[in-house]
């Protein structure tokens, strides 16, 4: 059940995360594109069951989201209303990036898992490629479980980032490199 | 409520809980404290549901192989590439092998499901592993007395971890295959047959009234189904390539030796969502098929098959491929 919703979420709101991230660093420079991101992924999750067209939902929630922060503002841009309107319904296009899928996401993910940490990476490994339990991993590798965890809540938090499409996906590869981490794993 | 907390905390905090939620289920107090957390601010349950889908999403780490960058292989070099790949997951299961001890936490009955293209590992409560293909749906029903998989539709390797006063049972449609020890696998993806390939140890395979039938290591049983269930089940011995080709799923791979070029795609249209079709006048063209491919490179299946065989290959705007005669 919760499995299927985590799965609904990976297919639909995951692919479409980069572009609505796009946009907004366009339309609204000046808020953090982060925190409107979980907003709208609170919407999802209150909506999920009646959205049709689960991108153009995403940028609508966004922008109401951005035009509901500009109105608590005391002084509003007005270059950034104009922009606002200019909202990029999903276009034929966009059909390739919905459906990120097949080689390209896998190419995401073994960038992501390349990219993270040894002694974190070799945790992610084990745990999601090799299905051992978070105590099993702990055993395996000699780690106390509350390391385990800080390692797989690190490793999440990373392998979201790519996911953002904040490490720049073109120069995906083996010797792909993230050019600017925000920020470290433990 | 807003809460004061920038989203890069806020995204922290939700980390958190998913880890501590993946380690063991949350205490009632934890629980507690969780559900207030997430009602406490809306960027708390975005933060949150993201990072689960993210987190879900890295169970697709298992199809990824060193060898991902030679996705398509010509039929002359498969042995050795198909060797390296190999390799490649003996390491991933040895490293796994010291882990399966130990598991305390004990399994409601469940059910579990795999999408298109989807493949699962499941461990289970007693070090036991279920691995899932494309498109199936197991229920587990542990108790103290037995250990009882149900194979409602698709096809399930598994790994049993020793104990003969339970028994490991997969059920699948009249058929049942009981274990104590061992590994194989059940394959319940077509109408008129089912398939027990077993790749180490003994199981017993009983079909309806009849008698046990007793499969051990690199044997293959074929149990009629459907219309044909009064037929007699075929046992085969397999080789060692035979039992690999069958488990090629576990690596995320399909591996052809000398299918009609129809069965090879069927095979495809099992793992995707795009389809092939290969017209009647190509299949006749087509010489049978070899070589190891990804199960979700339906583009380069197609691509390499119709530039060995002579034939084209277009596709309509859902992706799906038509093989067809140049003519």
């Amino acid at each position: 059940m919760d499995r299927d919703i985590d799965l609904w979420f990976a297919q639909n709101a995951l692919p479409n995360e980069p572009a609505m991230r796009r946009w907004l660093g366009k339309v609204a420079s000046d808020f953090d594109a982060d925190d409107i991101v979980q907003e709208v992924y609170a919407k999802l999750a209150r909506h999920r069951t009646e959205i049709v067209n689960v991108r153009a939902y995403m940028f609508a929630a966004a922008r109401s989201t951005v035009i509901d922060q500009l109105q608590k503002r005391q002084v509003v841009n007005i270059v950034t209303v104009a922009d606002l309107e200019t909202l990029p319904v999903a276009d034929e296009k966009s059909s390739s990036e919905q459906e990120l899928i097949g080689r390209e996401e896998l190419a995401l993910l073994q960038a992501a898992i390349a990219d993270l940490p040894e002694q974190c990476r070799k945790v992610l490994t084990l745990r999601k490629l090799n299905g051992l339990s978070q105590r099993d991993v702990a055993a395996t590798l000699g780690l106390s479980e509350s390391t385990i965890e800080k390692h797989v809540a690190a490793g999440i938090r990373r392998c979201a980032d790519w996911f953002a499409g904040r490490f720049a996906a073109e120069d995906l590869g083996p010797a792909a490199m993230p050019r600017h981490n925000r920020r470290g794993v433990r | 409520m807003r809460s004061a907390l920038s989203a890069q905390d806020i995204e922290k905090l939700a980390a958190s809980w998913l880890a501590r939620q993946d380690a063991a289920a949350l205490s009632e107090a934890e629980q507690a404290e969780f559900d207030a957390w997430i009602a406490e601010d809306d960027r708390h349950l975005g933060a949150y549901m993201r990072l689960r889908a993210v987190w879900a999403r890295l169970d697709r780490l298992g199809a990824l192989r060193p060898s991902s960058a030679e996705a398509v292989i010509k039929p002359s070099t498969v042995l050795l590439h198909w060797r390296s790949a190999a390799a490649a997951a003996m390491v991933a299961v040895m490293l796994a092998g010291g882990g399966y001890y130990g598991l305390k936490r004990p399994e409601a009955p469940k059910t579990y499901d795999t999408a298109i293209g989807e493949v699962r590992r499941l461990a289970m409560e007693d070090g036991s592993v279920v691995e899932m293909n494309t498109n199936s749906e197991v229920n587990v029903a542990y108790s103290d007395r037995s250990r009882d998989i149900y194979l409602a539709h698709g096809e399930g390797n598994f790994t049993v971890a020793k104990n003969k006063s339970r028994p490991f049972i997969v059920h699948a449609g009249d058929t049942t295959v009981t274990a104590v020890g061992t590994a194989f696998s059940v394959d319940a993806t077509r109408p008129d047959q089912l398939r027990v390939a077993v790749s180490e140890g003994t199981v017993a395979v009983r079909h309806g009234n009849r008698e046990p039938a007793y499969v051990t290591a690199m044997q293959v049983l074929t149990v009629p189904t459907g219309e044909q269930k009064e037929e007699t089940p075929q046992l085969v011995v397999a080789t060692a390539e035979q039992l690999d080709k069958h488990l090629a799923w576990r690596k995320g791979m399909l591996v052809f030796s000398g299918e009609s070029l129809s069965e090879a795609a069927a095979q495809f249209n099992r793992y995707n969502q795009r389809q092939i079709s290969v017209t009647p006048r190509a299949a006749a063209a087509a010489a049978r098929v070899g070589g190891v491919f990804q199960t979700r490179d339906v583009e380069g299946f197609a691509r390499a098959t119709a530039a060995s065989f002579g034939l084209t290959v277009s596709q309509d705007k859902n992706g799906n491929m038509v093989i067809d005669t140049g003519s």
